[in-house]
């Protein structure tokens, strides 16, 4: 098997977070959504992420980092396993939790490599099936594909859904139980029982209806078996952006397509408020603090997240994410992301996004 | 660069305007031989005196600006303040050099027609100044934020007027199916902002829609030294004249109830 990520987006609905940087890579409570990502996927199966040519760098560089975190991530568990044995308590480096934050989860060693797509802007880009297969031709995949979104955050396992899998194109659908909700999604529709690998059989497809029939809406999970490659490459070149639309097509052709329904949290960080309730899920009502930040009578509510060397005082901060290097003095922030470099002194904000190197300073 | 040159020699034109409509008034009045009584001389002098003066009232007046829409009743209203300011100057001056007063007929054709010339060279110089701010590559691109009908209505305008602010690029935060508006291109969502920004050597924006992110777009001009503008109908005002008042001398955008026209100058 070989796993896919999707990443070749240029997230223009999230600007100005995404000016300078690809969605995949957004800090999630402190996490690039990547990493989040990657994490959940069982150690021994190779991934490839495809990126666009504007955001090359920066996965370089993640991967980069990624793998210095998990050598010193080793070296910290061979020197903690050692102290414990001789008693000690003090517990390995982590880049940004408070004393009540699980790390993440897993810990396997991923054998990474980055694909770039020859586009720099979003009117250049492949399309996401046009990129899977560009990917398959060119390197002659001929393997299950677990296909996954870059800009998913997924609370269930991966190593559960890939279990389930019996050999026919399988999706992963999250119960989003408001069909109010599911309306912004891509339905999907099932029989009622599931089979004795846990699966449910796939019956048809809502594309963002205005009267869902269900409240199972699908994920960017899927899982793609090597015989049905064939038909997603020929698929791609009349729809190379509809990655749902292949699983419709194998429906109409005959082929037989399952699901696996999680309840688990699972966000399509695709917009600011998607970005905050995520947030709020993952971090919970505390504060989540990365390295050498300072504060001085400030009052916190909600989720909030303070970014490394991120400096607050005199501020009242409601379920606010404050990235790197952010000066914030007598404010009042409610429902707010504020990117790196900010400084803001004197203002109230509510509900607002505000781009790296923002200067509000009241007079 | 054009236009520091073209202000200088705006200001330059204008002060030689100012004298020679004063000299042509003594000539009138006086005739062409020069009076012993009222000697040219001192009058010329005292013109020169006041022509500083009166190019400052100019200028704070802002007579000058780029803004400025030289052929309207505004614009002939602060040249006519500025003018009786010039000739009230030119009687001090007058007075102050010569310990006396003189024809009052000679002061009001050396004002009137000062304000005529006046008048009538900023709306000539106007026009060449447009044609020459907008010469390609334009001294003064324009983004202009969203493709409503709003946005729509602004460029045409700009365009059909010929202003110095030319718009030369478009972006959509939402995304549009439209490729230009007349004739200027729509080049994308706002993560095209900074390489627009930087390709088309953009000096003012404009936003036509969108107000949640006007934030961020005045970040951006603020850190490139950008001026930003904005569309008082994306804020839902739909009136057609929008001042800027205080309260208090804390600035605020001021939507005036309906008053008569007279209550605009006590409201």
């Amino acid at each position: 098997m070989h796993a896919f990520i999707l990443a070749g987006g240029f997230a223009t609905r999230l600007w100005p977070l995404t000016e300078k940087r690809a969605k995949p890579l957004l800090p999630l409570a402190g996490v690039p959504l990547l990493t989040h990502l990657v994490e959940k996927i069982p150690a021994g199966i190779p991934i490839t992420v495809s990126t666009n040519a504007r955001f090359a760098e920066d996965f370089e560089e993640w991967k980069h980092s990624r793998h210095a975190e998990r050598s010193e991530a080793s070296q910290s568990e061979a020197e903690r396993s050692r102290s414990t044995s001789q008693g000690s308590e003090e517990s390995a480096p982590n880049s940004m939790r408070d004393a009540s934050t699980p790390p993440l989860q897993g810990s396997a060693q991923h054998d990474v490599s980055i694909l770039i797509e020859d586009s720099g802007h979003e009117d250049e880009k492949l399309g996401a099936l046009g990129a899977v297969a560009k990917w398959i031709v060119e390197e002659k995949i001929d393997d299950d594909v677990l296909l996954l979104a870059g800009d998913n955050y997924m609370g269930f396992s991966i190593a559960s859904f890939i279990e389930r899998f019996t050999g026919k194109p399988l999706l992963a659908a999250y119960d989003i139980r408001s069909k109010e909700a599911a309306k912004k999604f891509g339905i999907v529709l099932t029989e009622n029982s599931s089979n004795a690998s846990g699966t449910i059989r796939v019956t048809g497809f809502q594309e963002k209806p205005a009267e869902p029939q269900s409240t199972l809406i699908s994920t960017g999970c899927y899982l793609l078996p090597a015989e049905s490659l064939q038909e997603l490459m020929s698929f791609s070149q009349s729809h190379p952006d509809n990655i749902g639309g292949v699983f419709e097509h194998f429906l109409s052709e005959g082929t037989e397509v399952e699901c696996v329904s999680f309840g688990e949290p699972w966000f399509d960080i695709g917009s600011f408020d998607a970005y905050l309730e995520a947030t709020k899920v993952l971090v919970g009502e505390r504060v989540l603090r990365g390295e050498k930040t300072l504060e001085r009578d400030t009052e916190f509510h909600g989720s909030n997240v303070i970014g490394d060397n991120s400096k607050i005082a005199r501020s009242t901060l409601t379920n606010v994410v404050l990235f790197e290097h952010c000066e914030v003095e007598d404010c009042v922030l409610e429902n707010c992301i504020v990117d790196d470099g900010c400084i803001l002194r004197g203002v109230d904000l509510s509900g607002k996004m505000l781009r790296a190197g923002t200067h509000l300073v009241q007079r | 660069m054009r236009r520091i040159f073209l202000t200088i020699i705006w200001l330059i034109t204008d002060a030689l305007i100012f004298v020679g409509a004063y000299s042509v008034a003594y000539f009138l009045k006086v005739g062409w031989i020069f009076s012993s009584d009222l000697p040219f001389e001192t009058f010329f002098t005292a013109t020169l005196m006041t022509v500083g003066g009166w190019l400052i009232v100019m200028i704070t007046m802002r007579n000058l600006a780029l803004s400025r829409i030289q052929m309207s009743p505004r614009n002939f209203a602060y040249i006519a303040y500025a003018c009786i300011i010039g000739m009230a100057g030119f009687a001090l001056s007058f007075y102050f050099l010569k310990q006396t007063l003189f024809s009052r007929l000679l002061l009001l054709l050396a004002g009137t027609l000062s304000l005529i010339f006046v008048c009538m060279w900023h709306i000539l110089f106007d026009q060449i100044q447009r044609r020459i701010l907008r010469m390609n590559p334009p001294t003064y691109p324009l983004l202009v934020i969203g493709t409503n009908r709003e946005a729509e209505r602004l460029i045409e305008k700009l365009q059909r007027k010929r202003s110095p602010i030319v718009p030369v690029a478009i972006l959509d935060g939402k995304g549009t199916s439209k490729t230009n508006i007349d004739g200027i291109p729509v080049l994308g969502k706002l993560d095209k902002l900074e390489q627009t920004i930087d390709e088309k050597k953009i000096t003012h924006l404009v936003q036509c829609d969108q107000i949640e992110h006007s934030l961020n777009l005045l970040s951006v001009c603020r850190s490139k030294g950008i001026t930003y503008m904005l569309l008082p109908y994306t804020l839902g005002i739909i009136e057609d004249r929008v001042p800027a008042e205080a309260l208090e001398g804390k600035q605020v955008v001021a939507v005036p109830r309906g008053t008569s026209r007279l209550g605009w100058f006590f409201r």
